[in-house]
């Protein structure tokens, strides 16, 4: 059966820029606050952390915009995603840690969708 | 107070508090998922029983021709389904109730309809059980439900997550299809709305399932 809502694309659209920004955001924010020197894998597991803290606001906006549980979803893989390679990027300007952090978003919401795709529809016994 | 009762006044305690901004959170959720309740719910047939009533926002989903009883365990919610009730195409009694102990007689619904109703049961199975007590033996359980992924890596993530998100709202890393099959029931149709963690299920109840002998005197 068909049934995909009428705005369809529209929420889609969303849920690529909801993407976008929560990665943008937590790999921006890790990167700032996840202090140089650390060490590696303490980097990471600390800036999966700030990621995940970071987004918290923009995520409940989004959230009170438009809810659904492919935003929970994708929201929860972005933030600890691009929240942990926020401290790997040495230098940079806040401008690409963005794009990186967007990357990040893009990414995961691609292979969501993706997953979504091939799993949508009867479940065949 | 028993630890069940205990683990129920405090889901009855949450969702009286969740209730008042419920509407506003769930606006998305309705535009992406309203046609498929809508298609699940026009299955329904003859006396029905919806669980969970929530704020109502469920009822324009309902079709003509249904006799149904709305039920809830959280007073806050009631009221704001009453509010509602214009909104059903059928006619619909809002009953105070807790899906684990029901007041209603053995077989006196021809469907149960549940919307996202087993991610904050206490007891799921225990609920799954009653459902299947009210219902007749030819009647049909319709749900529209979000579950525990099968991904391992998705699914690792919802339990990680289950712990802080089930303080405010749901669980989200429910297996429902087993509970589901655990309480009676045979499910003869599954759907996947979003991955395999939004999902509709119709079930009707298993004649060979070996809790059913237990039943019998």
């Amino acid at each position: 059966m068909s049934l995909r809502p009428p705005h369809a694309a529209a929420l889609r659209a969303f849920d690529y820029a909801a993407a976008l920004a929560l990665g943008a955001t937590a790999c921006l924010g890790s990167w700032w606050i996840v202090p140089d020197g650390v060490p590696g894998i303490v980097a990471m597991m600390l800036g999966m952390l700030v990621g995940t803290l970071v987004v918290l606001p923009l995520f409940a906006l989004l959230n009170w915009i438009m809810s659904g549980f492919e935003l929970v979803m994708m929201g929860m893989q972005v933030a600890m995603l691009a929240g942990m390679g926020g401290p790997m990027i040495m230098g940079g300007t806040p401008g690409r840690v963005a794009l990186a952090g967007a990357g990040v978003g893009l990414v995961v919401q691609l292979l969501l969708h993706a997953l979504d795709r091939s799993l949508h529809g009867e479940v065949r016994p | 107070m028993s630890g069940a009762a205990g683990t129920k006044d405090a889901a009855v305690r949450k969702w009286n508090r969740a209730a008042g901004a419920l509407d506003t959170k769930n606006r998305g959720e309705e535009m992406r998922y309203g046609p498929y309740k809508r298609a699940l719910f026009a299955k329904a047939r003859g006396r029905t029983l919806l669980v969970a009533a929530g704020t109502g926002i469920d009822f324009r989903y309902l079709p003509p021709g249904l006799d149904v009883a709305a039920i809830d365990f959280a007073p806050r919610m009631l009221a704001l389904a009453r509010k509602r009730l214009g909104e059903s195409a059928s006619p619909v009694t809002l009953l105070e109730a807790d899906v684990t102990a029901l007041d209603f007689p053995d077989a006196s619904f021809d469907t149960v309809l549940t919307s996202c109703t087993f991610c904050s049961v206490p007891d799921p199975v225990r609920g799954l059980r009653e459902l299947r007590r009210v219902l007749k033996d030819d009647g049909r359980l319709l749900m529209f439900e979000h579950v525990r992924v099968s991904n391992p890596w998705l699914g690792f993530m919802m339990d990680v997550m289950n712990p802080l998100i089930r303080r405010f709202g749901p669980d989200i890393n429910r297996r429902t299809a087993d509970n589901v099959r655990a309480a009676g029931f045979r499910i003869e149709r599954e759907f996947n709305v979003y991955l395999d963690m939004v999902k509709l299920f119709e079930a009707v109840k298993d004649p060979g399932w070996a809790g059913s002998k237990r039943e019998e005197p």
